[in-house]
């Protein structure tokens, strides 16, 4: 580096095989999110590793929140981040690993989860840019709390489900191939119209699912809906009705509970 | 009479909190993690560009498995590919 060319003497003998340790140790702060209270004990989270693998996940007290941590490599994590997302193994263990530590820590408190990808360059960053966002962030835990989000998807099933057979021709092939990735029609089946009333009858607010998921083409419905911890049985009920409801001509699928993920204040978004 | 519950399709409820939860899917955890959550601006955030690269690669992976297992089986209806957390 720089500063090992440029040091002198046994100093700079030292800098010089110091340097690429360093580098290899350099740490940044990952955030998974913030919250109110203390949340779940140190004991509690001691067989929990970090988004890394290797690091604690640690309670770090800025402005009197609770921001929730791993110390992890600087190259993995900041300078080399864009392209790890790249590498979908990498991407699908690390992103367990945070959704792991977002769910222990939000099963019993409040927690307003952060965007993945947040690094800070040490504790000082991360306080003085908590201290510069306190503010909206009572507001938000003030609007969220006791509440949580879940994703609520209706999948289409094949109308009558086709047999694995010979076929006679091309053509018949083609056909049947034809068949099975037929776009859904664009009217609105009113089966979902009055699912969507009793889903938002039971919900705080809801909004459209994210766009990853959006990619199955047999998927009719995606909302995410934000719900008071009390009301879970109500959304459960629900979701059993109108399974029964449709037997196998639609699937109900629904995934949480979630941190209030989606509707938490995204005032810094830079415009997604 | 038929018994009525012989077709019903029984709900899918993915607990995401839930220390098995081997149904999760990456799609569901990258929509959350990197489309949304409070953004408190670090010194180092992941670019928007970059977050654009991993729907594009999302994108195929899933286009081309969800082809594959119509192939394999055309008869079931397709899930999105798991991820298990076990694994590594």
């Amino acid at each position: 580096m720089a500063t090992g060319v440029k040091a002198r003497g046994m100093k700079s003998k030292a800098v010089a095989t110091a340097a690429p340790r360093s580098r290899s140790q350099s740490q940044v702060i990952h955030l998974y999110g913030v919250t109110q209270t203390a949340g779940p004990s140190r004991e509690s989270l001691r067989d929990l590793t970090g988004v890394d693998g290797k690091g604690a996940v640690e309670p770090l007290e800025c402005s009197g929140l609770f921001c929730w941590i791993s110390r992890v490599s600087e190259a993995d994590f900041a300078r080399d981040l864009a392209k790890n997302i790249q590498d979908l193994d990498w991407l699908a263990a690390v992103s367990t690993r945070h959704q792991e530590a977002v769910s222990a820590i939000a099963r019993n408190a409040d927690m307003l989860p952060a965007r993945f990808g947040l690094e800070f360059s040490n504790d000082l960053s991360l306080r003085s840019h908590i201290e510069s966002r306190k503010a909206a962030l009572k507001a938000d835990f003030e609007r969220l709390q006791g509440r949580q989000e879940w994703g609520v998807k209706v999948f289409a099933l094949p109308a009558a489900p086709l047999q694995r057979k010979k076929f006679r021709s091309g053509k018949e092939y083609l056909q049947a191939k034809s068949a099975l990735s037929r776009p859904f029609p664009g009217r609105p089946d009113p089966g979902l119209l009055k699912f969507a009333e009793a889903l938002e009858s039971i919900a705080d607010q809801i909004v459209e699912g994210g766009k990853f998921a959006a990619a199955r083409r047999d998927l009719e419905f995606h909302k995410v809906v934000l719900l008071k911890r009390s009301d879970r049985p109500k959304l459960e009920a629900l979701i059993r009705t109108y399974s029964r409801k449709w037997k196998s001509r639609k699937r109900v699928e629904c995934t949480g509970p979630w941190p209030p993920f989606s509707f938490v204040t995204q005032t810094e978004s830079p415009g997604r | 009479m038929a018994d009525p519950a012989m077709n019903e399709q029984p709900p899918k409820i993915v607990l995401v909190n839930d220390d098995d939860s081997q149904d999760l899917t990456l799609l569901d955890l990258v929509d959350h993690l990197l489309n949304t959550g409070v953004i408190i601006r670090g010194n180092l955030v992941l670019s928007l560009a970059g977050v654009d690269l991993v729907y594009v690669g999302l994108d195929l992976v899933v286009t081309s498995v969800e082809t594959a297992l119509r192939h394999m089986y055309p008869a079931l209806p397709v899930d999105e590919p798991p991820i298990n957390p076990k694994r590594r």
